[in-house]
């Protein structure tokens, strides 16, 4: 084996001269810019500028003042901030354990649905695609106080009426209950894929041996879901950490700045929220620039956990 | 990277949605298409004006092209967020128009910014200032008096009510006599209480928000004063404050939040027979209640009216010819024109000339025939200016926050004011407003 240093190149791509190389990656790197450009000109450049006026004090037009650190000082002594931290972490634990289990309960059902299959696979996927914007409106009178399906149901079953969206938990419920609706059919449809892809001898196997559905879902079908569910709340929690039109469309009705967003003792200002009104609506870019970092730091935070835990799956398994 | 490209995708999304909500929002009673080319020679100068989706009529755009044959005006409608896409072409430098429309909201935020703006005041503003209101055109004018804008239109507020539900209940129901009947909040609150003791389950007021709006606006004064100085604290607002728990504590006040479906629902049942509003609610209720048509009246509520709204026309500064820009706004905005306006979609006029005027002193049909002009003239007459910081919304915001707890939660009222003097002196501070 002498004379040989690391394995020859197969294409001879290192034998060719400068010039040659670029000619021929030049196609690739051509195929690949449009991402690049995009995310330079979208992505990094707006990241890298709002890095720069979280340490200004900007009205978004005229002139920008430089005050170094004073923001994130503030940030950290902001009650309202960690208040929509707290409100932001209670909406994706309300959000994600039902669209979870009932995305499994679906994906089961689809599962073991012979006709009409594919009809009911594009009817739950319709709640995904429909703009949020339109559901949102649409959510608000579910929910609303006097005529409401909500008042309805709880009518039913003896209550009073609850004046859902002036209601600090109602906001709450109101808010994941969309969360819920949009997302439960897109991730029964993953699950779906999740459980299509379990061997069906295995089932055959239980079934010989005695095992009743229950054991039948949590010994095999719920173990060999693991990847999937947590691929699933790995989404969830970065996008539950950036949820913002939610909110937004349901509480926009009173408030004037951001001290009065989320509604009723600001109970749907989440985090992104907080960040619009404080730049957009106040026109306080620069501390609006500090709190979106805020969130950035917060959903690296999350990622990371998330990062951590799917990665000591692994390791386990091997 | 995925963050943000999935913030960008979530930011794309915020910008549809505001479209969307701001598209709902916008006044009721729109609006001609989207844009209108007015007639004009080829060699005629053509002129743009940004304006929002209620944007002017066609009467007086008409108007416009056979008076300025020279011109040809193209009026284009900015949908969404109006500010912040003047603030982004104010940024960019280019592709600005002749003329812009600057909300009444947002004309605070831009005087601190009036080199934007061409100083109407050198190219002859002098000469029509008496055209106008004068506290009106105040809004417009910035510390070192200049002038960004001239008045479109006002919102002075007023009473709106259904005159056969008062009169069931056994109330006074002539526009006079009940403004005669409510000239303090005590005499109004108890006309609630017995409105709801004769009608269960019919509210006078709307909610304990709106109420405290109206009433600090009426102390003259706001959160901040003209020396940048917090005063949100002090005894005007917290005798509105008091007022408005005064009036929830009553039980005449419905809790309802506007633009909802309840609230527009609980209008056109006649369990909210009542109203503050600017001229232009007008609009919203026809919207909202058609099938109350007739049945409403106006007058003058407690106390002196306020304004809620009225936006004005500007120059930017760098566009082509400001003497014909403000030539063309000079017309757009004489008291005929803003009658036109008045009669299009109930922007009130700012000219007290065009009160008299036959398009505005009409009989309105929604309101049973009443000439409305009257009332809200009148009111015009009796808003007392009212000095706007560029952070009041900033710093007011906690107290609507806190005075929602109290309604939706019970919370208790000192310690709601309490909470709510302590956030807003917080954000003072930090906004640069000097705390005492």
């Amino acid at each position: 084996m002498s004379g040989h240093k690391g394995p020859q190149p197969v294409d001879g791509f290192r034998s060719l001269s400068t010039s040659q190389r670029m000619k021929r990656s030049l196609p690739l790197y051509g195929a690949l810019s449009p991402y690049f450009f995009f995310f330079l000109v979208f992505g990094a450049m707006p990241m890298i500028f709002t890095l720069a006026l979280a340490f200004t004090n900007w009205s978004g037009l005229g002139d920008i003042e430089f005050i170094g650190f004073e923001n994130f000082g503030y940030l950290f002594s902001d009650p309202l901030f960690f208040k929509s931290l707290l409100n932001t972490l209670i909406l994706w634990f309300m959000g994600t354990i039902p669209t979870l289990t009932l995305a499994t309960i679906l994906a089961l059902m689809l599962n073991s649905t012979m006709r009409f299959s594919t009809t009911y696979r594009v009817i739950y996927l319709i709640p995904n695609v429909t703009s949020l914007v339109a559901m949102g409106i649409l959510f608000s009178s579910l929910f609303s106080s006097q005529f409401g399906i909500a008042n309805a149901l709880i009518n039913l079953l003896g209550f009073d009426n609850i004046a859902w969206l002036q209601n600090e938990w109602g906001i709450k419920v109101a808010i994941s209950a969309l969360t819920t609706w949009s997302f439960v059919g897109y991730n029964a449809l993953l699950i779906l894929a999740g459980l299509q892809a379990i061997d069906k001898g295995q089932y055959e196997s239980a079934a010989l041996d005695g095992a009743n559905g229950f054991q039948t879902f949590f010994r095999i079908t719920l173990p060999q879901l693991r990847p999937i569910v947590f691929f699933i709340t790995l989404l969830s929690t970065i996008g539950s950490l950036q949820s913002f039109t939610e909110a937004q469309v349901l509480t926009s009705s009173l408030s004037s700045g951001a001290a009065s967003a989320g509604g009723v003792g600001n109970s749907g200002l989440t985090m992104v929220l907080y960040f619009y009104s404080v730049a957009f609506q106040e026109n306080r870019y620069g501390y609006g620039a500090t709190i979106a970092w805020g969130v950035f730091v917060v959903v690296m935070f999350f990622s990371a956990i998330n990062w951590i835990v799917t990665r000591e799956k692994k390791e386990k398994k091997s | 990277m995925n963050v943000s490209r999935r913030s960008l995708i979530r930011g794309g999304a915020a910008g549809l949605g505001l479209l969307g909500v701001g598209g709902l929002a916008a006044c009721s009673s729109a609006a001609p298409g989207t844009v209108t080319p007015t007639g004009g020679t080829g060699d005629a100068a053509s002129m743009v004006l940004w304006t929002w989706p209620e944007g002017f009529g066609k009467k007086v755009l008409e108007a416009v092209s056979s008076e300025f044959p020279k011109y040809s005006l193209r009026q284009d409608v900015i949908g969404g967020d109006f500010k912040q896409k003047l603030t982004t072409t104010f940024t960019a430098k280019s592709g600005l128009p002749d003329i812009s429309g600057v909300k009444g909201e947002d004309i605070a935020f831009f005087r601190n910014q009036a080199k934007y703006f061409v100083d109407l005041n050198t190219i002859g503003a002098e000469d029509i200032k008496s055209t106008y209101l004068d506290w009106k055109w105040a809004q417009a004018t910035t510390t070192d008096g200049k002038q960004l804008g001239i008045p479109i239109d006002i919102g002075p507020t007023a009473l709106f009510y259904r005159f056969d539900v008062f009169e069931e209940a056994g109330l006074p129901f002539d526009p006079k006599e009940l403004a005669a009947a409510i000239r303090s909040w005590d005499e109004f609150f108890a006309l609630g209480q017995e409105l709801i003791a004769k009608k269960p389950g019919t509210f006078l007021v709307r909610n304990t928000g709106g109420l405290f709006e109206t009433v600090w606006k009426q102390s003259g004064k706001g959160f901040i004063n003209e020396d940048d100085v917090f005063i949100g604290g002090e005894d005007h607002i917290r005798e509105a404050w008091d007022t408005a728990v005064k009036g929830l504590k009553a039980g005449i006040v419905s809790t309802l939040e506007s633009n909802t479906a309840d609230a527009a629902a609980a209008v056109n049942e006649g369990k909210l027979p009542a109203d503050f509003g600017a001229s232009w609610h007008l609009a919203d209720l026809i919207v909202d209640a058609p099938a109350t048509a007739g049945k409403w009246h106006v007058c003058e509520h407690p106390g002196v009216a306020t304004n809620l709204g009225g936006s004005f026309l500007t120059i930017p500064e760098g566009a082509k010819d400001p003497a014909a820009s403000f030539e063309l706004i000079k017309f757009i905005l004489d008291p005929q024109n803003q009658a036109y306006e008045y009669q299009d979609k109930g922007n009130f006029p700012s000219t007290p000339a065009a009160f008299e005027m036959s398009e505005v002193a009409g009989p309105v049909d929604f309101l049973g025939g009443q000439v409305a002009a009257e009332v809200f003239g009148n009111a015009a007459k009796t808003v007392r200016p009212l000095y706007e910081n560029a952070n009041e919304n900033t710093v007011n915001a906690p107290f609507y926050a806190e005075i929602d707890l109290v309604e939706a939660s019970g919370k208790d009222p000192n310690k709601a004011w309490d909470d709510a003097v302590k956030a807003a002196t917080r954000l003072a501070k930090q906004v640069g407003v000097t705390v005492k």
